[in-house]
């Protein structure tokens, strides 16, 4: 046993939380192949948190219909997470899930010594509810201002100024990722579980407030296929 | 405190995450016994931020570290003199102006310093594009944690992440400026930010006075230390437990002989860079201070940094004074767009 002075160490712990639209709108194609994506991010993730052995990878699931829920609320261990379906149907109350994704990323509520959480929103809509004043308050908050961001549009019906603003307005680096077809999905949504995982998982230093750009750079994003789509795949 | 003889133990190595980057230790650790009658020391430990744009941060804070220690010297040459043979109250005033003039004077020297150090550096090793001073600065950026103790005062100053634990006699810790609960993340003063001086926090302390005048032990750590701990609590216990340690029989033995494969298992878990310092009193009684190894003041200061090469040769050549541990190599000269 080692005589190392000091208390239990630990690996860092990092969140992940998808926020996913499961509105009426999202029903058939879009919430299967919402699914199918996700639930095929998964080993990529686990990768990622082998490849990031100080890293503590923990991912937590919001909701967002008529109001919003928590579809996995405890943060759990990548590799010991399994992704069950979620299903479509009702509104799309945007702002309640981030208020919700608030709730959890309060001082209190947060480990000591996290890295910046990582938060992916997937939506095919516009907000049925107060949208701008959950906005505020994520970016009010410490872990939430810290937080990297990522938006996903699913369709060409999404409000991609709301996905923007959520990943921080214009002066962020990257943009929304507009998905028209499955395909597209599929790969967005694993680069968006895999890149900023891997990039708050390794976080550099830097003097507060020193630029305008993200406090965690993300390297770009993947383009849209150019190769044929199936007609049926197409959102 | 008078009386009271100090040692000092340090190391540093690179993190996982710098290796798998093919990065050099952006950390950087030093400390420096002042030769004269009166004991007195400085440790210094800098953390460079290490990212793309701060390519040159491991040269950073190896300036950071030299610059505090050099200004302390110089310091510590002209404070003493109006300390010597003082009457009590003249004493007492010398102090009050002492502390007036390191948390206005040292603390902008320090920076003012620096800013020059990197100056000469980047006039030698020019980058590719030139840079305007703002993203010159920041390719060097770095934080900067000083401790200075004589049989007068401790002073202790902290500009960004690097973390300062004091532990009392009474085995208490005491912690210099923590981090506020709504400081998360990565973000930290640096001495490459406008208006730096004004941002360390000084604490000052005559001898004897407070708990940290009593001090048993310094404990000067990266962030990449504090960082592989679960809790604030497991952290502030290792300061304890070092002090325990270097003041068993072996124990001073034991932390010099262990210390590097310790850090080795807090960067496992921090993944970060790695560095702590220990200015602990010796609980042995002291050979006299003129047998200690003591440096020529004029060969330390009189080394300028004038190129990547020279640079490096300056810290090897001061090796067993100033202690420099684990720098690797230079990194390349890069643009910083």
């Amino acid at each position: 046993m080692s005589n190392r002075p000091g208390g239990e160490l630990a690996k860092r712990p990092l969140q992940f939380i998808w926020i996913c639209d499961c509105s009426g709108s999202m029903s058939g194609k879009k919430i299967e192949s919402l699914n199918f994506a996700i639930n095929e991010a998964i080993p990529a993730m686990r990768q990622v948190a082998d490849d990031n052995p100080n890293v503590r990878v923990q991912v937590r699931v919001i909701t967002f219909s008529n109001g919003a829920k928590w579809h996995v609320q405890n943060p759990t261990d990548i590799q010991s997470f399994a992704w069950s379906p979620v299903a479509a149907s009702g509104a799309t109350d945007m702002g309640r899930a981030i208020d919700l994704a608030c709730d959890a990323l309060e001082i209190d509520k947060m480990p000591e010594r996290g890295l910046p959480p990582v938060l992916v929103l997937i939506s095919d809509g516009q907000p049925t509810d107060n949208f701008n004043s959950a906005l505020e308050r994520l970016v009010r908050i410490p872990w939430g201002a810290k937080s990297v961001r990522v938006g996903i549009a699913i369709g060409d019906d999404a409000d991609i100024g709301v996905l923007q603003q959520f990943m921080g307005g214009d002066a962020r680096e990257i943009q929304p990722l507009v998905a028209t077809n499955a395909q597209d999905l599929v790969k967005f949504i694993r680069w968006a579980s895999t890149v900023p995982l891997s990039a708050a998982s390794r976080p550099a230093s830097r003097p507060e407030g020193s630029t305008s750009e993200s406090h965690v750079p993300i390297p770009p994003a993947p383009q849209p296929s150019d190769e044929p789509i199936n007609p049926s795949d197409v959102f | 405190m008078g009386g009271k003889q100090w040692a000092a133990v340090a190391s540093s190595i690179v993190g996982d995450l710098h290796i798998k980057k093919n990065l050099p230790n952006q950390d950087a650790i030093a400390y420096y016994r002042l030769p004269g009658s009166d004991p007195a020391f400085v440790m210094a430990v800098s953390d460079g931020h290490g990212s793309e744009k701060c390519p040159r941060s491991d040269i950073g804070s190896a300036l950071a570290v030299n610059t505090a220690v050099k200004v302390f010297i110089d310091a510590w040459s002209v404070m003493k003199s109006k300390l010597a043979d003082s009457e009590t109250a003249e004493k007492t005033s010398a102090l009050v102006n002492i502390e007036r003039h390191l948390r206005k004077d040292i603390t902008k020297q320090l920076v003012d310093n620096w800013i020059s150090a990197v100056e000469t550096h980047s006039s030698s090793a020019p980058f590719r594009i030139e840079q305007d001073q703002t993203k010159r600065l920041l390719a060097y950026g770095a934080t900067l944690t000083v401790v200075f103790l004589c049989e007068h005062f401790t002073v202790c100053m902290r500009l960004g992440d690097c973390e300062l634990l004091i532990v009392s006699s009474d085995l208490k810790v005491n912690r210099i400026a923590p981090r506020n609960r709504e400081q998360v993340g990565e973000d930290t003063d640096s001495l490459c930010m406008p208006n730096a001086d004004k941002r360390f926090s000084v604490s000052f302390h005559k001898a004897g006075n407070t708990e940290v005048g009593c001090g048993k032990l310094y404990l000067l750590c990266s962030d990449g230390y504090e960082k592989a701990f679960e809790s604030n609590a497991g952290f502030e216990q290792s300061a304890v437990d070092f002090a325990k340690l270097v003041s068993s029989g072996r124990g001073r033995d034991t932390v010099e002989h262990e210390l590097e494969s310790w850090l080795r298992e807090y960067s496992n878990f921090s993944g970060d860079d790695v560095s702590v310092g220990l200015l602990f009193e010796k609980n042995i009684p002291a050979e006299p201070i003129a047998s200690e190894k003591s440096v020529d003041k004029n060969e330390l200061v009189n080394h300028s940094v004038a190129t990547d090469a020279a640079f490096k040769e300056d810290y090897v050549t001061n090796q067993s004074e100033i202690v420099q541990t684990d720098h690797g190599p230079p990194p390349e000269t890069n643009n910083t767009t």
